[in-house]
């Protein structure tokens, strides 16, 4: 790469260099007095609000730099990478509102600015995350994903629960790190490499798998697995969930996911997708590392969506349900096609609009009623006519039935799985959709047809909450009337990237 | 010269001390200390690959990890003693209000 090519490649990642800046800046106003200390909201809102239209200028200019993309940089932006950060840094702005609105964190005045510089190395480590283009990069971005979401998890330090879901965590995330990076080192060992576009050419070399390389590949997908949830890598998730304050709950379940969900797939697509390697058997044990992904694939969505039946308290029920998402994403990575990848960019956009609606109906019910127990939304529906119908409008979507955007979703992970011939993974599929249903009007129930004892007013919403749930949950009724566009979005943004 | 198994069958066997101890230790501090273990495990096998071949990357990698393992062991304390803070424990078996 010369040096005028160098200088434009490092120019597409202005976004990361603004987030960066803010951060300094908010460090400082941290530092400075009360007064100034008070507008880092308002700050870190305008800095997201800068990064994402950088980031769509450069999705402007994305045709032009994509000759940069040959080599084996550490970092590439290609169009899937500007796609998942375009989610990543709008869901960011969204949580902004969430964290205004959160009391719980609201609480802690004095550390108002701490809480912002967490929020901002987190959004940071994404954005590394969904761009890295190398086993290095990868684990560092990480990690800087991983260590302050720790923090953040136990923010409120005299809650028993919050840092109990701290340690908890931070324990399970330091095991699973500690088990990738010895994967990555053995990986190395055998590949003599980390980047993830060298480990491809190297392995369709004909080196094929030896026993060091399974392992190492056990090891990584675990690392990886454990950052998007999935099952048996799950542990963590109900925990932290629960115990965490509710706005950080929401930027675990949707943000963090889709930065890992991100480099998941190009650790897959990248190293394996291209290669003949997906459908090869593994030393003659009669799989091949397609149907290690599916059988994740069936155990995510099933474990996921049985253990949610169980739950009362909401996050938790919440929780196991974006597990049973996960698992739909990791079925349509599965199905190993193009349509199985735009499946997986459709089906995020529409989980991060869903999955935030539903996670600020629960946290603004939750500052209202003070409870987060399923069973103690009786006859909310009356109480708080918008709010419950908004609420229903995202859970039918997460349930995943018409006229909603949630099915439309599905819908595109089940076309993948039916042109990939996996029959079996798509039964399953539609048998997690029935279980789904099951416990999301579970909560409409409790909402509408059981009785209140008490018959007190409950404070109403304001304009702001009011415009918020509208600007969440009418693209899902809109998308669901009218799919083509995200569709369309997400096979534009793979073209570029070149899959 | 020691030839380079030697250093992969010390490294192997550094991880497995160290998820043993994950595993079957009770204090929150010494599964920390096992962590650590595989962390170096993993480094030790990057520095040898990458002396014997001469290839940077390995060694490039480990100062990477370095730092990371820093920050993370400074974040776990305080974690933990805030923990203890809470409820005057920090034995993983009694920390079991969120389950299930």
């Amino acid at each position: 790469m010369d040096l005028t090519n160098q200088l434009s490649f490092l120019a597409t990642l202005i976004p990361e260099y603004l987030i960066i800046l803010f951060l300094l800046i908010i460090v400082f106003m941290d530092f400075s007095t009360e007064k100034i200390a008070e507008k880092i909201p308002a700050v870190a809102m305008s800095g997201l609000l800068l990064a994402l239209l950088a980031n769509l200028f450069m999705t402007g200019t994305l045709y032009e730099t994509e000759k940069l993309l040959a080599g084996g940089e550490i970092f590439v932006n290609d169009g899937f990478a500007f796609l998942f950060k375009f989610m990543i840094l709008a869901s960011s702005l969204i949580m902004v509102y969430f964290f205004v609105q959160d009391d719980e964190v609201n609480a802690y005045k004095t550390r108002k600015g701490e809480f912002y510089i967490l929020f901002y190395s987190m959004v940071l480590g994404m954005m590394l995350l969904a761009s890295a283009n190398d086993l290095i990069a990868a684990y560092i971005a990480l990690e800087v994903l991983s260590l302050p979401s720790y923090i953040a998890a136990g923010f409120l330090k005299v809650d028993k629960r919050s840092s109990e879901a701290s340690l908890k965590y931070l324990l399970f995330g330091a095991v699973a790190s500690g088990v990738m990076l010895f994967g990555i080192s053995l990986l190395y060992f055998s590949m003599s490499s980390t980047s993830f576009q060298i480990l491809v050419s190297n392995m369709s070399h004909g080196i094929g798998f030896d026993p060091v390389m399974i392992l190492a590949l056990i090891f990584i997908i675990g690392g990886f697995g454990y950052k998007i949830s999935m099952v048996p890598f799950h542990f963590w998730t109900p925990d932290v969930f629960e115990g965490a304050p509710v706005s950080i709950t929401t930027f675990l379940s949707v943000s963090s996911k889709i930065a890992g969900v991100a480099v998941f797939v190009r650790f897959i697509v990248y190293s394996f997708a291209g290669s003949n390697l997906m459908n090869q058997e593994i030393a003659g044990l009669g799989f091949n590392l397609n149907s290690f992904l599916v059988l994740l694939s069936i155990l995510t969505m099933t474990v996921g969506n049985l253990t949610a039946i169980f739950q009362n308290n909401i996050k938790r029920m919440l929780a196991y349900s974006s597990i049973g998402h996960i698992g739909f994403i990791v079925a349509a990575l599965a199905a190993n096609s193009e349509q199985g990848l735009i499946a997986i960019s459709s089906y995020l956009l529409i989980y991060t609009l869903m999955n935030f609606g539903a996670f600020l109906v629960v946290l603004l019910i939750k500052f209202r009623i003070g409870s987060e127990d399923i069973r103690d939304y009786k006859g909310l529906g009356y109480k708080m006519p918008f709010l419950s119908v908004m609420m229903v409008i995202f859970l039918v979507s997460l349930a995943g039935l018409p006229p909603t955007a949630g099915f439309w979703a599905k819908f595109y992970v089940f076309t993948a799985l039916m042109e990939a011939k996996l029959y079996l993974l798509a039964l399953f599929a539609i048998f997690n959709t029935v279980i789904g249903v099951f416990y999301y009007f579970r909560v409409m129930k409790v909402m509408y047809f059981e009785k209140s004892e008490t018959a007190e007013p409950l404070p109403i919403l304001t304009g702001g909450n009011k415009t918020v749930l509208l600007v969440l949950g009418l693209p899902l009724l809109i998308l669901g009337i009218y799919f083509t566009p995200v569709v369309e979005l997400a096979r534009e943004t793979l073209k570029i990237a070149g899959f | 010269m020691i030839p380079l198994e030697y250093y992969l069958i010390l490294s192997a066997f550094l991880f497995v001390t160290g998820v043993t101890g994950v595993i079957t230790r009770r204090n929150a501090i010494v599964v920390f200390m096992s962590i650590e273990l595989m962390l170096n495990a993993a480094n030790l096998t990057f520095v040898a690959y990458s002396s014997f071949f001469g290839d940077v990357v390995g060694q490039l990698f480990v100062f990477f990890v370095m730092a990371v393992a820093a920050a993370e062991v400074a974040i776990g304390l305080a974690i933990i003693i805030a923990l203890f803070r809470n409820k005057e424990t920090i034995n993983i078996d009694e920390i079991n209000i969120l389950k299930w």
